[in-house]
């Protein structure tokens, strides 16, 4: 593996991180560490996509659409490498093809997150980690709000999922704001506390970000268009069961399933309630379902609508 | 009857210990002077959190407080070969208060019983003539003969089977289940329905 320090001024420094020191001369960077296998960093500034380390199934599912999407316009992914959103952010970006940079708060020698060296492995293949940090120093907790404004450094727009409002990722949002860049967040549902944070950033004057589009003023015109060899529409288009052994009238049922049920995982008890079915004839209609690929079901006891790009089917 | 509770407690070894008997029904004791085999027909039911501290993929939101590390320790106690031969997979939630007190309406137990005792009859008397008397204890080659998957139901378990590339012992083991459900239903034939359920119980999701 190979890792190399950068100095302001030399070879391959993100010149945007100097603009911490325009805003005031003791946030200068003086100095990053990178690993990664690739000689060049990833294009610079990105689009950082951060939020709770202890995220929902959606939550992490929206991280993972964000990221692939931005990775499909040939923008880097930002984002901190904490369990989670972040790391959800950083698969995304690569599952697509995308390339992307982790931020860390603590030195390249520390394995942490330990559950992350997977993921590590890849990400210095195909992007770089990144930190202010010697190589030993350990992830102390103050090290994460100066790694969060790096982070909003190396990014023209900060996107906020599913944050609580003690957050960090609020802190890097409001890095964001003071630098100039653009704060975005996702809606969330107001049930519980879970969107609290990102909500908030919303009333406060955030873009919402519904898709890509919100971004595209920020965004280079996307000239390359999607890079070759992103696996979008799988090609392998699945037929509809066209089985004779198929319960007969299975198809209106089908359909009024998929109406009930939407991205986000929703139980099952609350389906069968709106279908007026038992939970032996759910479970069937479940099963043939997730045989053909529209719906799966979570731990929990939660189903969901599987989206293929551009919608179902 | 073996009920193991809490079986992500105990030692890995242990638990693999169990996958003889549960395959063959037998256990061979070898000792230095002599192998010794005593015969171990049981039903495995095993009862586990889904993390240590049991809250995760609760409804309520975020309330598992485990680092993500203690989750994949704590599940991958059970390992594969041990999941593959578990038949059925039944995730109960954690009741609220308010489902607790207001009675349930679910049916009582006699009925179910009486269910189960006729299925067992039809089970009997057809292994009689192959000298088997549960579906748990059909052999491969008896399944296919005694399952007589109909058109669909064949459609259903290959395509499964397929997506997401299950052994030769998976497929199996969700007939033996096809083949209970079917029989709790009173069904001579095993069909898709019967096929798919058995499929949803294992919790065969990829």
């Amino acid at each position: 593996m190979s890792r190399r320090c950068l100095v302001p001024g030399g070879a391959g420094w993100p010149a945007p991180v100097d603009d911490l020191a325009a805003l005031h001369p003791s946030l200068r960077v003086v100095s990053l560490w990178v690993e990664g296998e690739q000689s060049e960093l990833p294009e610079l500034p990105g689009v950082a996509v951060v939020g709770a380390r202890r995220a929902s199934v959606a939550g992490l599912e929206v991280a993972r659409r964000i990221a692939g999407d931005l990775a499909r316009r040939g923008v880097t992914v930002v984002s901190g490498f904490a369990e989670g959103i972040d790391a959800a952010a950083h698969r995304g970006c690569l599952a697509a093809g995308g390339r992307t940079v982790a931020v860390l708060g603590s030195g390249l020698a520390v394995p942490y997150p330990r559950a992350h060296q997977g993921l590590r492995t890849e990400l210095s293949l195909r992007g770089a980690l990144m930190t202010a940090y010697a190589a030993w120093a350990s992830p102390l907790r103050w090290h994460f709000p100066h790694r969060n404004r790096i982070i909003a450094a190396l990014s023209l727009a900060v996107v906020v999922v599913e944050a609580r409002a003690e957050s960090g990722a609020l802190s890097t949002a409001r890095w964001a704001a003071d630098l100039g860049r653009e704060v975005l967040a996702v809606p969330g549902s107001i049930l519980g506390r879970s969107n609290d944070g990102s909500n908030r950033l919303l009333r406060d004057g955030a873009r919402p970000y519904l898709d890509v589009a919100d971004l595209a003023d920020l965004l280079p015109p996307s000239d390359a268009g999607p890079p070759p060899g992103c696996e979008d529409r799988r090609g392998r288009s699945e037929p509809p069961q066209s089985s004779g052994g198929a319960a007969p009238g299975q198809g209106g049922v089908a359909a009024h399933l998929l109406e009930v049920i939407g991205a986000e995982p929703i139980p099952r008890e609350l389906v069968a309630r709106a279908l007026g079915l038992g939970a032996r004839d759910l479970a069937v209609l479940v099963g043939e379902m997730e045989l053909g690929g529209s719906v799966r079901t979570l731990p929990g006891g939660l189903v969901q609508r599987v989206h293929g790009p551009g919608g179902t089917r | 009857m073996l009920f193991l509770d809490e079986v992500c407690e105990f030692p890995r070894s242990h638990l693999e210990a169990l996958r003889q008997p549960l395959e063959e029904r037998r256990v061979a004791v070898a000792r230095v002077r002599a192998t010794v085999v005593f015969p171990a027909e049981f039903v495995l039911i095993a009862a586990a959190n889904p993390c240590p501290c049991g809250h995760l993929g609760e409804r309520s939101g975020s309330a598992c407080r485990c680092p993500e590390d203690a989750i994949t320790r704590y599940q991958s106690r059970l390992s594969g070969p041990m999941r593959d031969r578990i038949d059925m997979v039944v995730e109960v939630p954690r009741l609220g208060g308010e489902a607790l007190l207001s009675g349930s309406s679910e049916e009582p137990t006699a009925l179910v019983r009486g269910r189960v005792a006729a299925a067992q009859a039809r089970q009997s008397e057809r292994g009689a003539a192959i000298g088997v008397t549960a579906n748990a204890l059909l052999r491969g080659d008896q399944l296919l003969d005694v399952c007589q998957l109909d058109p669909g139901a064949r459609d259903a378990l290959t395509a499964a089977g397929e997506r997401w590339h299950l052994s030769a012992r998976a497929c199996h083991r969700v007939l033996r289940v096809g083949r209970t459900i079917a029989d709790l239903a009173g069904e001579e034939r095993v069909g898709r329905g019967a096929v798919i359920e058995a499929f949803q119980l294992r919790g065969q999701a990829p």
